[in-house]
């Protein structure tokens, strides 16, 4: 199985380009359709819409030469109430959301639109926080593994095309201590499996200590090109007393790091 | 694909820009979106919250409660002078706290020194014209020229490049040079022959290039975020003085409530009893402990700088005793780094080999002598030295690490010739002949397999071998320097000898049970033959080098750890801070040498990271807990002595200050079951921590390193600083002695002044202060003689030798005048309710003063011979 129809939202930061290479990678290897969107806030000034617009003819320009069936579509109104309807309506598997430098995701109370889309969008979603322009083809994946995670599949899916799409190395990195001592639980020992299956070379690490700062030193000392982080399953008092690690790591990560939330 | 693999169109696509750069307009919305090309600190704590965190450990808010209760006990019970104990101890608090924060202030300054290495200005083309910015404006997209001298402003693809020539050697720590082009490539970042990484320099040729990675995002950027976002390890020390305070505060805290409820049993008033419960807390919160070990570390740290080891960190010095392994260097720090030519094999007469060594090389004499590459300095010493050469030089291609090799055109005597030198596997495939009795010979492949035979043999004896060729050319070439055709000239091979005192450095470390594991950045066979050399390994090297290090499953490496005869070649630091980290979590105190910028992490993550004073960086400096001022391995060894020797000082100073509270302590228990005066006021109490107490524990504290300190092994994690021992030895043998002087003083001053139990007395009358200050004087007198037993756990002062640390004397002597100040001055009496007192008091003294040392130079005697029974690691019930 894998993705029919994949969105990436672009807008006038630099960052949306190459979120949209992910995407645009990802429509090549399993061909699938691809929506290019953007959506201007009423009123939003002119030099803007015009980046804007220039970023959507290149991406476009880059898919179509690539043979991937390519839509644009350009909205003019709130992306937090546009895009769900245009997810919900074209009916897309999965969703690439790029940070913008003033979204911090975590901050729940600072109302950015990631946590809005979060709540609001059905579809696999995968955010992402852009340091690096120069790698639109992640070679080294790295992914944290902290406690066993419901959404195994759907990660494990977006994890295995990522992988096949740009060739690219996982890690799968241990940060459970209970791991160590009571051995890999079901779920990651079928995580390796199926990732070996699909020829995907995976490597794995261990490590110990604040998880958010373990996962920065592991993608730093490894050269990694790409995080690919589960959305916090922690809730509000949790978060307020053990803090959020993959907030942490989204906002100042080495590399460039997605946030996936699985389709609900 | 990555940007390196890129064409030059798909990398302006990528980037989105152009052979014209970005217009300034899209250069400020980048920045807004990539921020600054800055480097800083990510998650910095404030200065008021790193010093606020000095107030909020656990032992100084033991510490307010103390002060807390005695603000209450004035309150309650006003004129026993509480407020000004209450003020003492928060002073105490604050100068703990400020010099504390003053020390960690100073070894934060790596992210500072990261900052300061790169460029101010930097030429760029924006729009299609040249114009000069500040590096910090530079963003992705933005395409950068880069000249001869500069320093590189941010990461880059480079697009286009004439002999391109950078020093990669911050990142690396290979200080060969790299030969740079446009070409697309798909090596690792590093690796890669067409990027040029911030902070690194530009030595020779020209280019441009298309930023991609900005600020923390660049490579260089990475150092510094693994710099700030190292967990350094806590020290063992800070561990252990944790674990003791919180055993002292549940004594107290136990201690003060059991006696509240005994009194409340046998019927005094709510109110006398709380204030006896504070009493009992203060007596056995050590207020003195924290100064005495911060000054103790401060001592040790002096006695290691004298040793050429310059502490940085004061957790160090004690942290640097119980390691258990260190992961060192090679070059500089095994070897002298003074590389000479041992041995020249050529084919033919050596000549051409000198004048290959001499010509080919990039040196420079001056005043000062000559400068340059270690090796090329070597070499160009031993050809000057076997005959003067000199040619016109009219062409070089540089050395680069790709290559291997380097080479020259030169015209000697009216003749051109190419000079090559290198490694031997880049230049004897070039070579087709080789010089045989004047005349060149052709080579074939078994000639060539010789060659690489010989060379490797030069190798497995510890030399760097350096292939040197030539040809002789007819006319001068129009392109690059023919390099294909050569004659072969020799071998040179290189020496760095080993310092002559790490031999004996090593041996120390042996019978310290301290294991020592070799990191190079050299090759494998060259390690190996320097490690056998100085006898860090006895058989087979288990050698690993870099790339099967990076590719090597965890458990697999922490079971190539776990071998004897280890040697790490060819690591880079990213490896070397792998391999740290798996020690660490395998339960090793390590310590790390290191000297680069990218070293930092590994000497920040490690328990104790050793920098290089000579030739280490300042960011390595900065990074590090400890500098070595000579660079010597052996220097390390002293201060793992000076270390040990720290902690079992300390052990003996915390002995000699809980020794005291029990004396402290009895008086409140005689005062509430017999009901006797008080015999002992808390003003008294906190004259004896803070005052009389404070100077001999701090000799305590310069205790020179027993003689079999380097014989034991290092101490093992789960042998604490305070062990049961050490508080039976303190409070049920030396303290009640003590405690037995102090009461004894009392009733005998009480008795001489017609004192009659349960008659009450004014806590103002002359019998009432001269009896307390009687107890005072007891305990006094006994600590002096605690002083001397306290020197050693173990080993009796009539061997120890009682002139033999004459700072002990010398605080005795203090205590004495402190104590004369207390009891015989005016100002004295009335600051602590003291009486002056006869000498007969003093004389009454004298015998438990040598009762405490001759009961505890027998359970020395006991613990002596226990020991030569049954040897073993650790301390004994007795002994510690």
């Amino acid at each position: 199985m894998s993705y029919r129809k994949i969105l990436s939202v672009v807008t006038e930061h630099t960052a949306s380009t190459v979120i949209a290479r992910y995407a645009i990678s990802l429509a090549a290897a399993g061909k699938a359709e691809l929506v290019l969107y953007a959506a201007h806030e009423e009123g939003s000034n002119e030099g803007m819409i015009l980046h804007n617009d220039r970023h959507l003819d290149h991406l476009f320009t880059v898919a179509f030469e690539l043979d991937i069936q390519v839509t644009r579509i350009t909205e003019i109104g709130n992306i937090n109430k546009l895009l769900p309807i245009r997810v919900q309506a074209e009916q897309v598997d999965l969703v690439f959301y790029p940070l913008t430098p003033y979204e911090r995701y975590g901050a729940n109370l600072q109302r950015h639109s990631v946590h809005h889309l979060l709540r609001c969008i059905r579809s696999d979603l995968s955010i992402m926080r852009v340091v690096h322009m120069a790698k639109p083809h992640p070679r080294h994946i790295l992914m944290p593994l902290g406690k066993p995670v419901s959404e195994g599949d759907r990660r494990l899916m977006f994890i295995t095309e990522l992988a096949k799409s740009f060739h690219s190395q996982v890690t799968l990195l241990h940060l459970s201590r209970e791991r160590e001592a009571k051995g890999m639980p079901d779920f990651i020992t079928r995580f390796r499996k199926q990732l070996e299956q699909q020829h995907v070379t995976v490597l794995e690490r261990s490590s110990r200590g604040e998880i958010g700062k373990s996962i920065n030193l592991e993608a730093i000392t490894r050269h990694n090109d790409l995080i690919v982080l589960g959305a916090s399953e922690r809730g509000v008092l949790r978060r307020l007393f053990f803090g959020n690690p993959a907030a942490d790591v989204m906002q100042h990560p080495p590399c460039n790091a997605i946030l996936f939330r699985a389709a609900r | 694909m990555r940007i390196q693999a890129l064409s030059h169109d798909e990398v302006f696509s990528t980037l989105l820009s152009s052979p014209r750069g970005i217009t300034a307009e899209e250069a400020a919305r980048r920045r807004g979106e990539y921020g600054r090309n800055e480097i800083h600190e990510l998650h910095v704590r404030s200065m008021f919250s790193r010093l606020a965190a000095q107030f909020t450990h656990f032992l100084a808010i033991l510490l307010w409660l103390a002060a807390a209760l005695c603000v209450l006990s004035e309150y309650l019970h006003p004129g026993e002078g509480l407020l000004r104990l209450g003020l003492a101890i928060v002073a105490v608090i604050f100068i703990n706290a400020i010099f504390t924060f003053i020390q960690e202030y100073r070894t934060e300054k790596a992210i500072e020194e990261l900052r300061k290495m790169l460029p101010f200005r930097v030429a760029v083309i924006r729009n299609g014209s040249e114009m000069e910015v500040d590096a910090a404006e530079i963003v992705p997209g933005d395409l950068v020229l880069l000249r001869e001298g500069d320093k590189v402003p941010a990461d880059a693809r480079v697009v286009q490049g004439c002999r391109l020539t950078v020093n990669n050697a911050l990142l690396t720590g290979e200080s060969d040079s790299r030969l740079l082009g446009d070409a697309a490539c798909e090596e690792e970042p590093l690796e890669s022959g067409n990027l040029v990484f911030a902070g690194t320099l530009v030595v020779s040729g020209s280019g441009r290039g298309v930023v991609y990675a900005t600020g923390m995002a660049t490579e260089f950027g990475k150092i510094a975020q693994i710099t700030g976002r190292v967990v350094e390890e806590v020290s063992p020390l800070q561990m252990e003085i944790t674990r003791v305070t919180r055993i002292v505060a549940v004594i107290a805290m136990a201690g003060g409530t059991f006696f509240f409820l005994v009194g409340g049993l046998i019927g005094r008033g709510f109110w006398a009893n709380f204030l006896f419960a504070i009493g009992i807390i203060i007596a056995n919160v050590p207020e003195g402990l924290l100064p005495t070990v911060t000054l103790s570390l401060a001592l040790g740290s002096q006695r290691m700088a004298r040793r050429n080891a310059l502490v940085k960190s004061l957790n160090a010095v004690e942290a640097l005793g119980s390691v258990d392994l260190i992961c060192t260097d090679k070059t500089g720090t095994l070897t002298q780094n003074s590389m000479t030519v041992t041995r020249l094999w050529s084919p033919d007469a050596a000549a051409m080999a000198c004048t290959v060594a001499r010509l080919c090389n990039n040196v420079t004499e001056g005043a000062q002598g000559v400068r340059g590459d270690p090796t090329e300095i070597a070499l160009y010493n031993y050809a000057v030295g076997q005959g003067t050469v000199t040619g016109e030089r009219l062409g070089e291609t540089p050395f680069d690490a790709d290559r291997k090799r380097m080479a020259t055109l030169h015209r000697v005597d009216g003749k051109l010739f190419v000079l090559i030198k290198g490694a031997g596997e880049s230049v004897l495939p070039l070579c087709t002949s080789r010089g045989q009795g004047g005349s060149a010979l052709p080579m074939d492949s078994g000639t060539s397999a010789d060659l690489f035979e010989r060379q490797r043999a030069m190798a497995s004896e510890g030399l760097r071998v350096i292939a040197l060729a030539f040809r002789e050319l007819d006319e001068l070439p129009t392109g690059e320097i023919p390099e294909a055709g050569l004659a072969f000239a020799g071998f040179m091979g290189l020496l760095d000898p080993p310092r002559p005192e790490v031999q004996q450095a090593l041996k120390s470390c042996h019978s310290a049970g301290i294991k020592v594991i070799m990191i190079t950045g050299d090759a494998g066979p060259t390690a190996a033959a320097v490690a056998r050399e100085i006898g860090l390994i006895t058989g087979d090297p288990v050698i690993i080098e870099g790339r099967e290090c990076a590719r090597m499953p965890d458990q697999l490496l922490r079971e190539e750890l776990k071998k004897e005869n280890l040697i790490f070649a060819r690591m880079s630091p990213q490896n070397k801070m792998h391999v740290v980290s798996l020690l660490i979590e395998g339960g090793h105190r390590v310590a790390v040498t290191g000297d680069g910028v990218n070293d930092a992490p590994a000497l920040k993550k490690a328990h104790v990271g050793i920098a290089m004073g000579l030739s280490g960086t300042s960011v390595a400096r900065e990074a590090a807990d400890i500098v070595l001022l000579d660079d010597n391995f052996a220097s390390i060894v002293h201060a793992i002595e000076e270390g040990r020797a720290v902690f079992e000082n300390i052990r003996n100073f915390i002995t000699y200050i809980f020794a005291s509270n029990i004396p402290e302590l009895v008086p409140y228990i005689c005062y509430i079951l017999f009901g006797i005066p008080l015999p002992l006021t808390i003003m008294q109490i906190l004259a004896v921590d803070l005052g009389t107490d404070l100077f001999p524990a701090l000799a305590l504290g310069s205790e020179k390193p027993s003689a079999d300190i380097m014989q034991r092994p290092p101490r093992p994690q789960s042998e604490h600083l305070l062990t049961r021992g050490v508080l039976v030895r303190a409070y049920l043998q030396l303290g009640l002695l003590e405690a037995l002087a102090g009461i004894s003083a009392y009733s005998y001053v009480l008795h001489q002044g017609g004192w009659i139990w349960p008659q009450p007395l004014h806590p103002a009358s002359t019998l009432y202060l001269q009896a307390t200050t009687a107890c005072l004087a007891g305990i006094i007198a006994t600590q002096i003689a605690n002083v001397f037993v306290c020197r050693s756990p173990s080993v009796s002062i009539i061997r120890l030798g009682i002139f033999s640390n004459r700072l002990v004397l010398a605080g005795i002597a203090v205590e004495l005048l402190l104590a004369a100040f207390i009891i015989y001055t005016p100002i004295g009496n009335s600051l602590f309710a003291c009486g002056p007192i006869g000498a007969d008091v003093w004389l009454l003294l004298i015998p438990f003063a040598i009762l405490l040392l001759c009961t505890d130079e027998i359970r020395k005697h006991f613990v002596k011979r226990t020991a030569i029974k049954a040897p073993g690691p650790g301390g004994t019930f007795l002994g510690f």
